[in-house]
């Protein structure tokens, strides 16, 4: 009960700063409708459409929570409002896991949104859509975003966060375009273990293969597993670190 | 609270804050610590709520979860109303439900004060942004005094505020200590603030310091003897704003 109230300020706070809509609901759709333009309520090719829908899907996971995770907690940090709420919500937990869930609100609507206009206009299985879309927020959302949680238990202030977070998505878009998985090399693993977005992008993909059986997985659950594990690590051991007290001043 | 042999610096910057300096929060009083700006009265807040780690002797140090501690100046999104922030504030401290927010939550604190009672209503529609920065206060503190803790610590809650606006806020942290027996820590260069209390005991920081720490019916007396400008400045401004 008492992270309904926070979760519902955050979400005010996101819905506030629309324009972060633009970059993590905008460039998907327009993406995806102008790259497929010409199949427009046609039928394109069921598979490969619905991989470029699990593309951008893994770009929202991935872009949503660079921008909510720990680049958001150093905000709060830096403006002191991690540090009054410390005191009347009595621990760090409730505001992390508050930020979380409106986090997930956010995303989980714009992704089903995502797939609802996805399937109107390219005539695709909205069900089929929905369910790869739930296995990637549940299998990647947490571990995506106690990745970036790591950002908060840095020395570093906003202005330095806010380019680094930046620049990290083009990078995280660029390395998975160049699409390395398929086999499990140790390159494969260390771009798995570095871009998230790879690893919510063969995520989707995996379970994409277990829908139609005849695909081989790219890549086994297992290795993914260890990935969430590492992930989650990371998340964990930032929280403990995590400072309260804005940097500029300590 | 005891603090003993407290030195400190910032991590980055070899200035000594605070040179083995002593403490004692007088418990169920109303402590006011005052000094000049840049003296340390925020960073002696923070290691008294435990945020900064120190050496220093700490004696019947209260737990994190026992304090509350009003921050000046943390932006709150401006589209929220008065309603909304009592719904964060209260409901987040765990001690409320949604049901019990409502205007009426305020009337035990505000008594038989029309103006406050009417005050109250209309910042309950009014957006965050819209209220001025002593309304945002007024009804900040007055949020916090209706959540249960043992020790309060209101760094500046006055600053920037008018002195009508300031006097009904100091009056919510009197009634906060008189009624419900509180342990306050007020921090504030505000020496007319200290008017406002009858029993109080206060604290000087000056040079990394506590150079006095008397209750209200000594510390004039003892202020007197001091030889620090700062000090001698606020006793000339408390009898100037009793005389008036």
């Amino acid at each position: 009960m008492t992270l309904f109230p926070m979760t519902k300020h955050f979400l005010r706070v996101m819905v506030y700063y629309k324009v972060n809509f633009i970059f993590s609901f905008g460039v998907p759709l327009v993406s995806i409708i102008y790259s497929l333009r010409k199949y427009i309520f046609r039928h394109p090719e069921q598979k490969e459409t619905i991989e470029l829908i699990i593309f951008w899907i893994s770009y929202m996971i991935v872009l949503y929570a660079l921008m909510d995770s720990g680049s958001a907690l150093v905000r709060l940090r830096e403006e002191q409002f991690l540090k009054m709420f410390l005191f009347i919500s009595r621990n760090k937990w409730k505001v992390i896991m508050a930020r979380f869930f409106s986090h997930l609100i956010v995303l989980t609507a714009s992704a089903v949104l995502f797939d609802l206009i996805a399937s109107i206009l390219f005539s695709l299985p909205f069900g089929t859509l929905i369910g790869i879309t739930a296995v990637m927020i549940c299998v990647c959302v947490i571990p995506v975003y106690s990745l970036f949680l790591l950002f908060a238990a840095l020395p570093f202030r906003q202005e330095t966060i806010q380019p680094i977070v930046n620049l990290l998505i083009f990078f995280f878009l660029i390395i998975t375009l160049n699409h390395f998985s398929g086999t499990t090399t140790f390159f494969n693993v260390l771009l798995l273990l570095t871009n998230p977005m790879n690893y919510a992008f063969d995520v989707g993909l995996t379970f994409l293969s277990f829908l139609s059986s005849n695909d081989a997985p790219p890549v086994s659950w297992l290795l993914l597993l260890l990935i969430s594990c590492i992930y989650l690590i990371i998340g964990f051991v930032s929280i403990i670190n995590m400072k309260i007290l804005p940097i500029f001043r300590n | 609270m005891k603090i003993r042999h407290l030195t400190y610096n910032y991590p980055k910057n070899h200035k000594l804050i605070f040179d083995n300096l002593s403490l004692s929060i007088v418990p169920g009083k109303v402590n006011v610590l005052i000094g000049m700006n840049g003296e340390g009265k925020t960073t002696l807040f923070d290691i008294v709520s435990d945020l900064v780690k120190t050496d220093a002797e700490m004696n019947d140090r209260v737990p994190i979860k026992d304090i509350l501690y009003q921050i000046q100046g943390v932006p709150i999104l401006s589209t929220i109303n008065g309603k909304s922030l009592a719904e964060l504030i209260l409901c987040s401290s765990g001690q409320y439900h949604l049901k019990d927010i409502t205007p009426k939550l305020f009337e035990p604190l505000l008594g038989n004060d029309p103006d406050s009672v009417r005050k109250i209503a209309y910042l309950w529609r009014m957006q965050y942004g819209k209220m001025s920065p002593g309304e945002r206060r007024w009804i900040t503190i007055l949020l916090y005094c209706l959540i249960n803790k043992s020790l309060y610590l209101f760094d500046e809650p006055t600053a920037g505020v008018d002195r009508y606006s300031a006097n009904q806020i100091l009056r919510q942290i009197q009634m906060l200590n008189k009624r419900k027996k509180k342990t306050i820590f007020i921090a504030t260069h505000q020496i007319e603030d200290v008017a406002y209390f009858s029993h109080f005991q206060i604290h000087v920081l000056a040079h990394g310091q506590i150079v006095l720490c008397e209750d209200q019916d000594n510390w004039i007396k003892e202020a007197k003897k001091s030889k620090l400008p700062f000090l001698k400045a606020c006793i000339n401004d408390l009898i100037r704003c009793r005389t008036e």
